[in-house]
């Protein structure tokens, strides 16, 4: 039964890969097919991420998810992206050879890498679904999908957390289609791809750009952290959301210093991918967006347009649930409080911020990544490398007043990090994610010094 | 090129290294569907089951059935396996279990009796 559910989910990650590569041709393309190889773990996020999208704007239009539709709908991406491509010049490399350079110090972290992933590999296979909100209703709404094929009327209005976009359901319910039964267990696997291929998407967009001496590590140190080690492959919304974030927040971190146009596709994927996810996504998206303002002020004329641009079409992308969720008189998430609510509740202001604050340090939790990321944004600034600094910076105090925010406008939370009482510590997981994924093109620009300007 | 080889053997061996150290210690396990099925052994916590099946297609007329013979409180639920089960619970004792399966045969049902799922 494992080993058949097993075989599924590879199929439907393949699946995913090839229609990731077909986007990756559309909004960018590569010069030989080493950098194909290198790229691939970002394909197939950018394919996970298209996937997503389309799968709820489908969900919202009424379609049944079914296998079959499933795969007409990679069908039409994949088409569609090629058409893109080859409309904007992008072609297939002549040559037949797959270079990849390896560094003797790439090679050990990455043996370090494929060890770990290994290990979580096996803690997943036979994991059990005892996670409060996986039970509750992130997989019942994928059984839901899956058995139903659609969004239930009746089922989706009285499960908890019905203003979630069902992107992670309607994944849920494709490996279900793919396994070919609601093999819960062995779902847990699908988030073991999700994390992996976000792992790998990130070593492969910055290798050219940044030494593996300070690449690795902080992936590393990501992967073991205590909070990943115990939750990355929970059946929930909150880890795909991070791996959205983080993706998005570098390719935007990475825009600023080489405006290179497929990183703003990729930013607006990812970001419509993310708020797809969780209805946080929209508070951290947000926060990149402003972050992302403010950094490049100086360039208002050249880069404020296309910055609105992006995000505008990632918030169109999530439209159409937004619209659902109001002729199905669903509860849009809005903030408990009230928009002015929040001065009837000033006393929980700075207790919000400092739980807010100690769960972003916390050492048993994320061990000293946000530490580090303060180290390492300390260290680009002093290096002349200023936008991507400010730029960090304003992620990271943004991300922070954002989580302070959640449990300041929800009255019902109590100040604490006990998971099961308040979302806090998953929230974090969001600059956890981002900071490690930011932190080596800030090292790198420390390490090249004053006048460098940036990573490329 | 020999320079060149190193990396990736050193990718490919601690590749193979985690999967044969598990297997060294005694393989990979897959649980079998079978193993939700717990034959009814001592007294306390039993079923009848009158069969398993992939969908609801297939358990609905199976229930349809023992219930218009009367054997009320018969139901569908998930065994755990990814199988549906058509079982009447709450069978206290190994001697009233098979009591009942002798009732349940004379009226062309060939149900089992299993502990139900811890």
């Amino acid at each position: 039964m494992n080993a058949h559910s097993i075989a599924g989910l590879i199929a439907l990650n393949l699946y995913l890969l090839v229609v990731g590569i077909a986007v990756l041709f559309g909004v960018r393309g590569w010069v030989s097919w080493g950098e194909l190889l290198r790229l691939s773990g970002f394909a197939y996020m950018l394919g996970v991420a298209a996937t997503g999208v389309a799968l709820v704007t489908e969900l919202v239009a009424g379609l049944d998810l079914s296998l079959l539709s499933v795969l007409a709908t990679g069908l039409v991406l994949a088409v569609a992206s090629g058409l893109a491509g080859h409309a904007v010049g992008h072609s297939l490399p002549r040559g037949r050879s797959v270079r990849v350079r390896l560094s003797g110090t790439a090679a050990l972290f990455g043996a370090l890498l494929i060890v770990y992933s290994e290990a979580l590999f096996r803690s997943g296979r036979l994991a059990g679904l005892y996670e409060f909100d996986g039970w509750a209703f992130w997989v019942p709404k994928g059984e839901a999908i899956y058995f139903f094929g659609g969004l239930d009327r009746q089922f989706f209005a009285e499960l908890p957390g019905q203003s979630y976009p069902p992107l992670v359901p309607a994944f849920e319910a494709t490996a279900f289609s793919f396994m070919g039964s609601a093999d819960v267990v062995t779902l847990h696997l699908q988030f073991w791809f999700f994390f992996i291929g976000f792992l790998t998407a990130v070593i492969g967009l910055l290798s050219p750009h940044v030494p593996p001496i300070l690449l690795w590590p902080p992936i590393l140190l990501l992967a073991v952290a205590p909070h990943v080690v115990g939750h990355a492959l929970q059946e929930q919304g909150d880890f795909i959301l991070d791996e959205f974030f983080a993706l998005a927040a570098l390719l935007a971190g990475l825009w600023l210093i080489d405006h290179r146009p497929w990183e703003l596709a990729g930013v607006v994927l990812f970001s419509a991918a993310a708020m797809s996810s969780k209805r946080e996504g929209y508070l951290l998206l947000a926060c990149i967006g402003v972050a992302a303002l403010v950094a490049s002020s100086r360039q208002v004329r050249l880069m404020w347009p296309r910055l609105l641009l992006a995000g505008t079409i990632a918030v169109a992308l999530t439209l159409p649930w937004r619209v659902f969720l109001h002729v199905r008189h669903l509860s849009s998430g809005g903030a408990e409080a009230g928009g002015l609510g929040l001065f009837a509740h000033a006393d929980r202001a700075w207790p919000s911020l400092r739980l807010a604050t100690s769960a972003t340090f916390d050492y048993d939790i994320w061990l000293i990544v946000a530490p580090l990321m303060l180290l390492a944004i300390l260290a680009a600034a002093m290096a002349g490398a200023t936008r991507l600094a400010a730029y960090a910076s304003f992620v990271v105090v943004l991300a922070i007043s954002a989580f302070t925010w959640v449990t300041w406008a929800f009255p019902s939370l109590p100040i604490t990090k006990e998971a099961a009482l308040n979302p806090i510590v998953r929230l974090t997981g969001s600059l956890a994610f981002a900071s490690t994924v930011l932190i080596p093109p800030l090292l790198t620009s420390a390490w090249r010094g004053r006048g460098s300007g940036g990573i490329a | 090129m020999r320079a060149r080889a190193l990396p990736w053997a050193i990718l490919l061996i601690s590749a193979l290294a985690y999967p044969l150290a598990v297997a060294a210690d005694g393989g990979t396990r897959f649980p079998d569907r079978a193993e939700c099925r717990h034959a009814a052994k001592t007294d306390g916590n039993l079923e009848a089951v009158f069969g398993r099946f992939s969908s609801t297609t297939g358990a609905a007329p199976v229930l349809r059935r023992a219930l218009e013979v009367g054997f009320k409180g018969t139901r569908i639920e998930w065994d755990g396996c990814g199988l549906l089960k058509v079982a009447l619970p709450g069978i206290p004792t190994l001697r009233v279990g098979q009591d009942f399966i002798a009732e349940a045969r004379r009226v062309g049902f060939n149900p089992h009796l299993e502990h139900t799922s811890p």
